[in-house]
């Protein structure tokens, strides 16, 4: 954002700079007449930022700007007549482009928004919003069985979102719970065709987690919403989602794998069990809470941080 | 003396409500299977739902899709599985199927719900759908699926599966309104005191039955 910003920003024209874009063509007459031109551009539009980002000297109005002498430089150069003067020109309507904040509320607001769309740590649908628990809790002993469900979620979460919406748009968004759960049954038809094909009798590990996905609140919460998203929202919500959804899932289900058997995929890591109980249920709620805990923690430090950075850059402003 | 089908009805009777007990308590579908966990967090956690509000649409569509579930398992899936072709396994079609009974029940419920007074109506009906497509109800379908159940297992196992879930719901209840102590470190309150907390009730269960359910 910050260089974005300043290559939007009427630059003043140093030596060094007009050197590097048009050393031989233009006389120093020109370079003089340029950076005044420039200057008064600048002064003329207060703040009204440059459209043209490709000149040295900025500005785009009408008039004789340094563009303009730089091009009438550059036509002789290339053994062009020198052009008559060319009539004015409209301004250029000027480009939407994403502003800094002007206050700090914007700011602060920029912020959650940012914390919110971030799916994969700050606002994880497992860890930080208790979504998807059955299958974490149960079903991921093990990294295997944490990829097998990887793979499901990967399968499902996506497809089903933008499916339910795309018919949403259609039904105008009417029957929305049974839309939403219709849609993840039906494309629980060829995901499992597909998983089974990848894994074979192994399936059987998750029992009634694989098919009760196609309720899991991760997968259908959107359903509760009384706003219709666009497709393409759904679709990169839905992106962002699984990928959440995959980091908690295949997290717990290696460190279960760890603490249970001392293994990961099979491979032995420890020399003892440290924890048998992580691979009941009863000890899949403990060790997620503990893990929610830790990662609350440092989520929490990282959202205050942020916090006192948006206190200080707006400190003045206010 | 009992006669034969006396004995009979006290044995159905009987086992009826083993099951129904043994889903409440040793194979609670939240302190056991963890399953509707994510819904009655957001539910205890919600100021504004009451706990029948949404528990009661969920006893009586578990127990009405239970026979259903029992029938699809039982009577629709042998059928079907001579017209369905080789690269299908009848498995990818049971959460459609169990749905599709749900939604069954659902339906029935909300023309019920039709003889209540317009406030009280509104209000479960507004829950159904959540109570419906819930991870309680189309899990206890497929367990009773999976282990084989008699009908009338099923619908004792269904009932005890609704009111399980009932009675964890007041139980955590009870036990978030404490959580939210200031004894409580800051780290641990919300979602993670809640799921140790869960996590001791569960290891509580586990230790009196003594072994793991099925999954």
């Amino acid at each position: 954002m910050q260089n974005g910003s300043n290559k939007n920003k009427p630059r003043r024209a140093t030596p060094e700079q007009s050197q590097t874009v048009i050393i031989p063509k233009i006389t120093p007459e020109m370079m003089a007449q340029a950076r005044r031109d420039a200057v008064q551009h600048t002064s003329n539009t207060a703040g009204n930022t440059a459209g043209n980002t490709t000149g040295t000297f900025g500005g785009t109005g009408g008039g004789n700007t340094g563009d303009t002498t730089i091009q009438q430089a550059k036509r002789p150069a290339a053994g062009e007549k020198p052009a008559e003067k060319a009539p004015e020109q409209p301004p250029k309507p000027r480009q939407p482009e994403k502003e800094k904040p002007s206050s700090q509320a914007q700011a602060q607001a920029e912020l959650w928004r940012w914390i919110h769309d971030n799916h994969l740590w700050l606002n994880n649908p497992v860890i930080m919003r208790g979504l998807g628990l059955a299958p974490v809790v149960v079903a991921a002993v093990s990294a295997q069985s944490a990829l097998m469900l990887c793979v499901a979620a990967l399968l499902l979460l996506t497809p089903t979102r933008v499916l339910a919406v795309a018919v949403c748009h259609l039904t105008g968004n009417r029957f929305r719970p049974v839309t939403y759960c219709y849609a993840a049954a039906l494309l629980y038809i060829p995901a499992y065709i597909v998983l089974y094909r990848l894994f074979g009798v192994d399936l059987a590990a998750l029992g009634i987690y694989l098919p009760i996905l196609v309720v899991e609140p991760v997968i259908i919460k959107r359903m509760e919403a009384d706003t219709l998203e666009t497709v393409g929202e759904a679709f990169r919500r839905g992106l962002n989602n699984t990928a959440g959804l995959c980091l908690a899932v295949f997290l717990v289900g290696c460190l279960r794998e760890l603490l249970a058997a001392g293994t990961v995929f099979g491979a032995r890591i420890l020399n003892a069990a440290p924890l048998p109980l992580a691979s009941e249920p009863a000890g899949g709620f403990i060790l997620l809470g503990v893990v929610a805990a830790f990662w609350t923690a440092i989520a929490n430090s990282y959202v205050h941080y942020k916090q006192q950075e948006v206190k200080r850059n707006y400190a003045e402003r206010r | 003396m009992l006669n034969a089908v006396e004995l009979t009805l006290v044995q159905s009777l009987a086992q009826f409500l083993s099951y129904a007990i043994l889903a409440v308590f040793a194979e609670n579908v939240i302190f056991s299977r963890a399953l509707g966990m994510s819904s009655l967090l957001r539910l205890v956690d919600d100021p504004d739902s009451k706990t029948w509000q949404y528990c009661g649409p969920v006893i009586l569509v578990q127990l009405g899709s239970a026979p259903l579930g029992w029938a699809a398992h039982n009577l629709f899936f042998p059928w079907l599985r001579g017209y369905l072709p080789t690269w299908l396994p009848i498995a990818a079609l049971r959460p459609l199927v169990y749905l599709s009974c749900s939604t069954v029940v659902m339906a029935l419920v909300w023309v019920a719900l039709g003889g209540f007074p317009r406030a009280t109506r509104q209000i479960y009906r507004a829950q159904l759908p959540g109570a419906t497509y819930n991870c309680c109800v189309l899990g206890t379908l497929l367990i009773c699926a999976n282990q084989n159940f008699t009908l009338l297992q099923t619908l004792g196992f269904g009932l005890g599966s609704g009111l399980g879930y009932l009675f964890a719901v007041l139980i955590v209840d009870e036990g978030r309104r404490r959580l939210r102590s200031k004894d409580v470190p800051a780290i641990f309150r919300g979602l993670p005191s809640s799921l140790i907390y869960v996590g001791i009730l569960s290891l509580a269960i586990y230790g009196l039955v003594g072994h793991a359910v099925s999954v």
